[in-house]
């Protein structure tokens, strides 16, 4: 490495500590990261020539891969014609999305209302479900769950940890185990609930696929209690689990249906709400009904969506997903490293829980948070990245691989190895290493950052 | 076609304009089928031109926009971000030199709305004990719950970690006497629709800005729809002549395009709330993304290269001459242009319906903010031709609103 690349390194990051986020900024410095240059298919290339396959992939967005020919050339045309979609008229990228959501929501599900973020749309799932159940204040969560971080998406958290303090905990937003269906038909029962908000598999740090059965035994507490069901898919949808939705394997039609990440391509944000006749003529007799979100196809109105590129993203993506099809990859591929790590798993029950996962969703629950950052920084140096919680608080978290489902047999192969490697070198070193480094971890963000620095052996400064 | 397609497809064009207009966006027609947009002009699939004063675009077509945004796309648009990122170093150092001090941290996210909730956010986080924020009712404060209560003057979660304290625009003048220390923040815009520049004076901004200060509420000046450059400055800020403590910035930055919103605050803020904290208690899967971040590069680059701020402030003078000749018109109740937004409040409903039918035979599309209220929100790159277009098709249509509404159909 040069001096002039390192002096380069050392300005942007100076920049982003003090114009965009200096603890991000931060963490970036201490593992010495490069500079992002360009990312195709399940690579992602920095400027100094180094390649690192992604199996982070902000946990899903980049399901049909980096920089996806076809939804490119397609966001490409819309930018340099016709990028903006202005209210009061139609865009033939729109009409093509509508389409193609066709293909992959349940006909049930027939109002659009869009947004540019999951966190978006799980606020107006969230609205749209309590002017439909007027009578009914409370909102069942699952444990662990996630539903973004906007302040009213917030309230939705499965956990307290990135809601302290922008919000307390609600009385109305009742809580309970993950896969534990006869817990949430307890919740249920006393039909003082509007909606459940459940991922059919727990994603986040979480990761746990439930029994099988559980999401239908979730759909039928609802519809015996009237309660509304919304499925947020954000993680799940597109063929990441093996099936072209999460809900699809135990036959499940919820009342609500989120979708984003996937649906983006890798390329533009968008967010879609996808709610039932039921929901939304409910929710339309509400006092306050002028309050119900935009629906697409309501005279004049662009249903909250403002980016013609952004659909012609969400259009090529899924015809991507059908084209190549990529549920049937997950299911084939899925096992393939699911095995790996259930291997892994059993070879190195010092640092490892097991390896919970379905298709291509899969992850590897660490004993605690320093084998979670260790595992994570030696594939990193084998040119491996994976999705890490950045979450020092959970005890156990999970490490999550979840790779472009594109992705090539050889190179899950490539990753089992560099696993193999990395859990060996970790064997290697004294037991006290992980336990000690768990604490420093979780004090990190109080340390001088020199010398988190040093800890590191990063040859960067926190000039910020 | 089947039930769900009336209800996807479901009216024809010019049919009898919607009598409400939930969404804040309507301009009662399902409209043409648009297959090319640049600058002011939409091209439908017949080949007719529209002009679009609703969208608040930036303005298609820019040929140093498009060209840094194409570039950036054939590289990487979103990422995992495991990477330093050098569009997002770039971005949020042309943001801190384009906001004035201490305004120089900018969290990009998806949209002008989201935007706005981070700045309730720090808000609630800098004070967590207090559980109200101020508005005016009625105006836009974007799609999510917070700013959805703001706009209709009350809360639409059941438990809102902020509630929503939304003044009658009519009490605007008493607007800095209602904070108290119950007051997370107040979120404003410099200027909206029905709300011209002159109608708060610059005793009101600073007496608002010193009552925020003694009762440690945040100022959130909100310019989704004012900056950059739409009132003639490079940011509404400069107009009212006070420094917020968190200025929210939206799509146009994002070039009308790429879905982005900013969030600006300084150093101490930022360092209260979440300087000490992981920095994933806040984020977004999207945000910060180098397509975002190349975009607010190249729009900033342009709004400097172009003079936009001089453009917007030379089209106030054009569009003013044709809304002064407005005040004579009995329908018209009021009308306000500040640079390029443009407004229209209407002496009733059907006067507005009547107008924008008119409107749209002429083939402009406007933004209806209210039953009574149209805005004009040209392209910040409008030409003097386009806005020669615009308040010709305004004057013609404000004189169709008169008639009598049997010789409208």
């Amino acid at each position: 490495m040069t001096d002039a690349a390192l002096a380069d390194r050392q300005e942007l990051l100076h920049l982003l500590g003090r114009h965009w986020n200096p603890p991000a900024a931060t963490m970036l410095a201490a593992v010495d990261r490069q500079v992002e240059s360009y990312a195709e298919g399940a690579e992602v290339v920095a400027e100094d020539g180094s390649r690192t396959l992604d199996l982070a992939g902000s946990y899903g967005v980049f399901l049909v891969g980096h920089g996806n020919p076809a939804v490119r050339a397609a966001v490409r045309e819309t930018l340099t014609t016709n990028p903006g979609y202005v209210g009061g008229t139609r865009h033939p990228a729109v009409e093509r999305l509508v389409e193609a959501l066709r293909t992959v929501v349940p006909a049930e599900l027939g109002h659009l209302s869009f947004g540019s973020s999951g966190a978006h749309v799980a606020e107006l799932a969230l609205r749209t479900v309590l002017m439909a159940r007027p009578g009914r204040s409370r909102v069942v969560v699952v444990g662990g769950g996630y539903h973004g971080k906007t302040l009213g998406a917030l309230t939705l958290l499965g956990g307290d940890g990135h809601r302290d303090p922008f919000a307390s905990r609600s009385p109305e937003v009742v809580m309970v185990p993950p896969g534990d269906a006869d817990a949430l038909d307890r919740a249920v029962r006393g039909r003082q609930v509007a909606a459940v908000f459940a991922e059919p598999v727990l994603g986040g740090a979480h990761l746990r696929v439930p029994p099988p059965g559980w999401f239908a035994a979730v759909a039928a507490s609802c519809r015996r209690t009237g309660t509304l069901l919304v499925a947020d898919e954000i993680q799940t949808a597109f063929g990441r689990t093996g099936r072209l939705l999460g809900a699809d394997h135990d036959g499940v039609v919820p009342d609500v249906l989120l979708l984003s990440k996937a649906l983006t391509g890798g390329m533009v944000p968008i967010a879609v709400l996808a709610a039932s006749a039921e929901v939304i003529d409910s929710a339309r007799r509400h006092p306050a009904s002028e309050q119900l979100p935009p629906l697409w196809g309501e005279p004049g109105s662009t249903g909250g969506l403002r980016s013609g590129v952004a659909a012609a993203a969400g259009a090529a993506a899924i015809e991507q997903v059908h084209a190549l099809d990529l549920p049937g990859r997950a299911a084939e591929l899925g096992p393939v490293l699911l095995d790996g790590l259930r291997d892994a798993a059993r070879r190195h029950p010092r640092h490892l829980v097991d390896a919970p996962g379905i298709g291509l969703m899969t992850g590897l629950r660490a004993r605690n948070p320093a084998v979670e950052t260790l595992i994570s920084m030696q594939m990193a140096h084998r040119g491996i990245h994976l999705g890490h919680s950045l979450n020092e608080d959970i005890a156990q978290p999970v490490l999550r691989f979840y790779p472009p489902l594109t992705i090539e047999r050889k190179q899950i192969e490539q990753v089992l190895t560099a696993l193999e490697e990395s859990l060996s070198w970790l064997d290697r070193r004294p037991r006290a290493l992980t336990r000690g480094i768990t604490g420093l971890l979780r004090r990190q963000r109080s340390l001088p950052p020199g010398l988190v620095m040093k800890l590191n052996h990063s040859p960067l400064k926190v000039t910020w | 076609m089947t039930a769900v397609d009336d209800q996807l497809y479901p009216s024809p064009l010019w049919d009898e304009a919607p009598t409400d207009d939930p969404a804040g966006d309507l301009i009662g027609m399902t409209g043409p089928t648009i297959v090319a947009a640049r600058g002011a002009w939409l091209t439908d699939r017949t080949g007719g031109r529209w002009l679009d004063a609703r969208s608040a675009a930036f303005g298609p077509g820019h040929p140093a926009v498009t060209t840094a945004v194409v570039e950036q796309l054939d590289r990487v648009a979103l990422s995992s971000r495991v990477l330093i990122s050098r569009p997002l170093a770039d971005a949020v150092t042309e943001l801190a030199r384009f906001c004035p001090a201490p305004l120089e941290l900018s969290y990009l996210c998806n949209s002008g709305d989201e935007a706005l909730d981070f700045a309730l956010k720090l808000a609630k986080g800098a004070a967590p004990g207090r559980g109200r924020v101020l508005g005016i009712r009625g105006e836009d404060f974007g799609a999510l719950a917070h700013g959805s209560a703001l706009r209709f003057g009350r809360d639409v979660l059941h438990t809102p970690p902020l509630s929503a304290d939304a003044i009658d625009p009519g009490d605007l003048e008493r607007l800095p006497e209602r904070l108290d220390t119950s007051t997370a923040a107040v979120v404003i815009a410099p200027a909206a629709p029905g709300r011209g520049l002159d109608a708060l004076s610059g005793t009101w901004w600073r007496t608002l800005r010193r009552r925020c200060q003694e009762t440690g509420a945040l100022l959130v000046l909100d310019e989704r729809l004012t900056a950059p450059a739409r009132l003639g400055t490079r940011l509404g800020c400069q107009s009212i002549g006070i420094v917020p403590d968190v200025l929210v910035l939206g799509e146009q930055l994002g070039a009308g395009t790429v879905p982005l919103g900013v969030t600006v605050t300084s150093r101490q803020l930022y360092d209260s709330v979440l300087g000490h904290r992981n920095p994933t208690v806040h984020g977004s899967t999207f945000g910060a993304n180098p397509l975002a971040a190349a975009t607010v590069r190249a729009v900033l680059d342009a709004v400097r290269h172009d003079d936009l701020p001089a453009r917007n402030h030379a089209a106030q003078d054009q569009l003013r001459e044709a809304w002064s000749q407005l005040n004579g018109h009995e329908e018209v109740r009021a009308a306000g242009v500040d640079g390029t937004l443009a407004w229209i409040r209407f002496t009733g409903r059907d006067r507005a319906d009547r107008f924008c039918r008119g409107l749209s035979r002429r083939r402009v599309l406007a933004r209806r903010c209210g039953p009574d209220l149209v805005a004009f929100l040209p392209p910040l790159t409008s030409e003097p031709d386009d806005l020669r277009h615009l308040t010709a098709a305004v004057t013609a249509a404000v004189s169709d609103a008169e008639k009598d509404p049997e010789a409208d159909q």
